[in-house]
């Protein structure tokens, strides 16, 4: 499982990251939630190695990810950027079939059978209808799906996706994080996604991290005695006190107090 | 549909083939072709014509064709952006540089010009790749800003050898070699080009899915488990060399390496690893339909780069317009 350190990272002499750490769970969801700016993106590509860090270690199953092969550590952790930026055109099994890369020799292309598992990811996935389209001219929503289909093709050990919901319409946020929920447990994965909506991550994620300027202020679980509580603090430290926060059958709603100025 | 855009372009590259075989200033027939293949012309001036210069020529030009086009479309997916030339490093700057230096400095010989064009060519973008290192950032702004200075430079040093060179000998030597032609190609230096053209395609070939890996992006083909920074050196390298062989035996064609990937990606539909093959094909015919075109429009003949221009410039921009109008509501 993916583990983080004293990660410490300085972006254009900013620091960004400080001292953060934490280890995965398999079959967990962890769900990082922070302002915009607090490192949630920065965190994904330091763990990456897309970004240098000043200090701190990454390791995954016990090695550390930079001294691993970019096949090897492909093996260990897949990534869903926040958005799909194909300079060229891929019908979506092509790009889904892309997710067997780690596998493949230096000079071999996925053939056959790797394209037949990319069509049947999507189809348990409820997206056959994507097979022969065209990445490019996919809804926001497909182009996720398709995302998390590359990443199950990928079979990681890991996953770690940045804001894989923040441009969907409720229903298909609902249904992505419903969908990642149920491969992670099945894959027995561990799973990192930043995400921006609270609610969100109380409903899909059975552990919650939250980034405050540079550093780790929650990190909580379901289920631990009190995690509501601290959970609604930590939402009033970061959101302000305007925030109204309610648990109620079983889900969290949000609220805001414009108070009288 | 797939397998009958593949039988068209095999048709399309065996009629442009024929075509110029046949065509030029002394104009053979099917008929002489036939005596020619089945040895009933042996030690006639058909014969020779046939097998020292046109077949000579014909072979030079496509594999010229078939590599600038692969170049282009190399280029074109390690820059994500499908109306990058395969100049964009410097390649021809460099590759003119080294032709004008030949030709003011070492008389011009044909081996001379061959070699140092080509040096100069993978010079340039040597320079190019270490100046894009030096500057440090976001990778693709600065190797395509390196390669708009090193081009720059190269264009300078162009001018001041030009300015340099005997106006009545060498200046019109040097601007013949700026505007390409095929009319010196012989087996001499087909035998020159071909090896390296035909290493760097196949290189280029057994990276085709890497290469189409990255066109993702680095961070993404990283994470997918590509080791991005040696195949993209790989990648460049191996169509730099594609661009400066051919450079060095035929001088500049404009052109081509740009419109033909683009013009196969947007008829043939995009495919990145069939459009690969596509480019190859479709660049050899279409350089053979130039050439032939610029040995027998005029009585003299007409320098490639002019017509491979006007037709490339001319092309895109009715592609473009008609595009434009089949995809508005109306």
């Amino acid at each position: 499982m993916l583990r983080v350190d004293h990660l410490t990272v300085y972006r254009g002499g900013r620091l960004v990251l400080d001292g953060v750490g934490f280890a995965l769970e398999p079959g967990q969801v962890t769900a990082v939630l922070g302002l915009n700016g607090a490192g949630k993106t920065t965190l994904l590509k330091a763990i990456l190695g897309f970004l240098p860090r000043r200090a701190g270690e990454i390791t995954a199953d016990g090695q550390p990810l930079d001294r691993l092969s970019p096949a090897d550590r492909a093996k260990k952790l897949a990534y869903v950027p926040q958005r799909y930026d194909g300079g060229f055109r891929y019908r979506a099994e092509d790009f889904v079939s892309m997710g067997a890369t780690a596998y493949l020799g230096a000079f071999s292309r996925p053939g056959p059978r790797e394209l037949a598992r990319a069509e049947e990811l999507l189809r348990g996935l409820d997206c056959g209808r994507l097979i022969g389209r065209p990445m490019d001219r996919l809804s926001g929503g497909e182009q996720r799906m398709a995302y998390l289909a590359r990443a199950m093709m990928q079979d990681a050990g890991c996953l770690l996706l940045d804001e894989p919901v923040s441009s969907l319409d409720l229903s298909r946020q609902h249904l992505f994080l419903h969908r990642l929920g149920r491969y992670v447990e099945e894959r027995r994965a561990g799973c990192l996604v930043t995400i921006h909506a609270p609610e969100l991550a109380y409903a899909y994620a059975q552990r919650i991290l939250f980034l405050h300027q540079g550093r780790v202020l929650l990190d909580a679980s379901q289920g631990k005695p009190g995690f509501e509580d601290r959970l609604a603090q930590a939402l009033g430290t970061i959101y302000g006190p305007g925030l109204r926060v309610d648990f109620r059958e079983g889900g969290l709603a949000l609220g805001w107090d414009h108070g009288q100025g | 549909m797939r397998k009958r855009s593949w039988l068209g372009l095999a048709a399309l590259l065996a009629a442009s083939f024929l075509l110029s075989c046949l065509c030029g200033r002394y104009p053979l027939t099917l008929s002489d072709l036939w005596d020619i293949l089945s040895g009933q012309a042996a030690g006639t001036m058909r014969e020779n014509v046939f097998w020292n210069i046109r077949v000579a020529r014909t072979c030079v030009t496509a594999l010229c064709g078939g590599a600038l086009s692969l170049a282009g479309f190399a280029y074109q997916g390690l820059f994500r952006n499908p109306l990058v030339s395969p100049d964009v490093l410097g390649v021809s700057g460099g590759a003119s540089v080294g032709a004008i230096c030949a030709i003011l400095f070492c008389g011009g010989s044909v081996a001379a010009l061959q070699l140092f064009s080509f040096a100069g060519g993978l010079a340039a973008v040597a320079l190019s790749l270490l100046l894009a290192r030096a500057i440090g950032g976001n990778r693709y702004f600065n190797l395509i800003v390196s390669g708009i200075i090193l081009g720059a430079l190269a264009n300078a040093a162009i001018m001041a050898l030009k300015y340099m060179a005997d106006p009545t000998q060498e200046l019109a030597v040097i601007d013949y070699w700026l505007m390409g032609s095929f009319s010196l190609a012989n087996w001499d230096k087909l035998r020159g080009a071909a090896p390296l053209i035909l290493a760097a395609g196949t290189v280029l070939t057994l990276l085709r899915y890497r290469l189409k890996v990255l066109t993702l992006g680095d961070e993404e083909a990283a994470s997918l488990g590509v080791a991005v920074v040696p195949v993209r050196l790989a990648c460049i390298g191996c169509a730099t060399v594609l661009v400066a062989a051919s450079v060095s035996v035929s001088g500049i064609v404009s052109w081509v390496g740009l419109i033909v990937p683009h013009l196969v990606r947007s008829v043939l539909g995009d495919d990145f690893e069939a459009n690969f093959f596509q480019s190859i094909l479709c660049g050899a015919s279409l350089l053979l339909i130039a050439d032939t075109l610029a040995r027998s429009l005029l009585p003299s003949e007409i320098p490639i780069s002019i017509l491979t221009s006007l037709i490339g410039a001319v092309f895109l921009a009715l592609f473009l317009i008609q595009r434009q109008r089949r995809e508005r509501p109306c």
